[in-house]
């Protein structure tokens, strides 16, 4: 076995033994800041610049996960010009190009078109993203966009198809047992009849816990959401069927389901991954993209959000300890639990470095 | 003789796209192991299937969610195949 795949294994044997009893869909939207898309605003000459400018205003000042890039082409060099597609379509009139977040690994522009009022309003937000973003802070599980394919029957058929299978799987499902609200914490850093518990475990807001799946029906041809219908084409939106695609936490969406594949399968499938406990909490290592949504997740959960204060152990061996003070639920070093994770991952790293260790040294022994 | 029982796969996605279907079943030995099952699929279906299964270590990747009959499985790894079943696999959003 290669050393590689050796601290692969121990380390997703950590994460498994790791598991967190909050689901998916709130551990994310709780715990996981979303990934910034990138809008590059093109033009050409220093004279366009204060006007470009203020047009593009409220690309920055949006609440959204986006950054924003301006590029005078006529600044750059030849090479530099050489790594931006089609700059000669660069002529007059500013461009606008809209592109995933860098972990997508997609370079290519989602969508690009002229910088204007409309482009930058359909960039930044869009009439059915509001009440995506609604329905996750009322407490929906999980949002399905059924993006429609023109063909009125077809279309019919898939969301009455999408809402019984929805329906099964949320008669079969439940939130996981031992998850905590933060009401039932005591300042002890246990539940209320003394238990112990790992912080993991417990909400950060107070947004109703439920199994809820609401349907968002999407015109492709809708004249407000032409840009974020591009957007949903890498979910499986360039089917030419009927297409669900399941959206949660900060918005983050799943690859689609088109309507020949929805099945009890697929669809109790990947709703009992959301509704579930959270297996692995590191973003990077759970499926999805997020979408672009104009809202600041920190600021709005802030005004839902529980502090857990908790009293400190005080310091012994150290000099004279300092009375405690409170601290915040999500600080690593809260919690009581009988193995801390710190200390589980801190062990887990020197066995992979030994077993590294003594692999490259059975290696050079044998050549 | 081998006993042998039929697992049926579900694609959407990616994988529908790669197969040219969105379901397909095929007789299996009872009792293979659910990474060794998975690994002889996408031998059949060529390398992008691969690619989107197992990273460069020849490991399930990470960021795949494998359910069996509607049921999220947490540790495919350790699973076997020990009665008929429908697997369906939700591949990660990522590349062009």
């Amino acid at each position: 076995m290669r050393p590689i795949a050796i601290i692969s294994l121990l380390l997703a044997l950590i994460s498994i033994g790791d598991a967190c009893k909050v689901p998916v869909f709130r551990y994310a939207l709780e715990r996981w800041e979303s990934d910034a898309y990138r809008a590059v605003v093109l033009y050409r000459g220093a004279d366009q610049k204060s006007s470009i400018e203020a047009l593009a205003a409220p690309l920055i000042e949006a609440p959204a996960n986006l950054d924003v890039e301006f590029l005078d082409v006529e600044d750059l060099t030849e090479e530099q010009q050489w790594q931006i597609d089609d700059i000669d379509e660069v002529g007059t009139e500013p461009q606008l190009r809209l592109h995933y977040p860098h972990g997508s690994n997609i370079e290519a522009p989602l969508w690009e078109g002229p910088l204007n009022k409309t482009s930058v309003s359909g960039v930044i937000d869009s009439p059915i993203r509001k009440q995506l973003v609604e329905a996750i802070l009322q407490g929906s599980s999980t949002t399905w966009i059924l993006l429609q394919s023109g063909d009125a029957d077809q279309d019919a058929a898939a969301e009455a198809r999408l809402r019984t299978l929805l329906d099964t799987a949320s008669a079969n499902l439940s939130i996981p047992e031992g998850v905590v609200h933060a009401k039932e914490v005591t300042a002890e850093g246990t539940t209320k009849d003394g238990q112990p518990l790992e912080m993991d475990d417990v909400l950060r807001t107070e947004i109703p816990l439920k199994i809820h799946f609401p349907i968002f029906t999407l015109s492709r041809e809708a004249p407000d959401e032409l840009i974020f219908v591009k957007m949903l084409e890498h979910f499986g939106g360039h089917s030419e069927e009927p297409v669900a695609i399941p959206v949660f936490g900060r918005g983050r969406a799943l690859e689609g389901i088109p309507a020949s594949a929805l099945s009890e399968a697929s669809i109790s499938g990947a709703c009992d991954y959301l509704c579930g406990e959270c297996s692995c909490q590191v973003k990077d290592q759970n499926p999805g993209l997020d979408l672009l949504l104009a809202l600041d997740w920190n600021t709005k959960l802030e005004g839902t959000s529980f502090i857990v204060e908790r009293a400190l152990p005080a310091l012994s061996g150290f000099g004279v300890a300092e009375p405690a003070g409170p601290q915040r639920a999500s600080s690593p070093g809260a919690s009581r639990s009988p193995l801390p994770k710190a200390l589980v991952l801190t062990l887990g790293g020197i066995l992979a470095i030994t077993l590294l260790g003594t692999y490259l040294i059975a290696r050079r022994q044998s050549l | 003789m081998e006993t042998e029982i039929p697992i049926t796969m579900a694609y959407a996605g990616q994988l529908a796209g790669v197969v040219g279907a969105s379901e397909e079943t095929a007789p299996v030995p009872l009792g293979t192991e659910l990474t060794s099952f998975l690994r002889d699929t996408a031998l059949r279906h060529g390398e992008k299937f691969q690619e989107l299964l197992f990273d460069e270590n020849e490991q399930l990747r990470r960021a795949l969610v494998i359910s069996i009959d509607g049921k999220h499985a947490l540790d495919p790894k350790a699973l076997s195949l020990t009665k008929p079943c429908e697997i369906f696999i939700m591949t990660p959003i990522a590349g062009g």
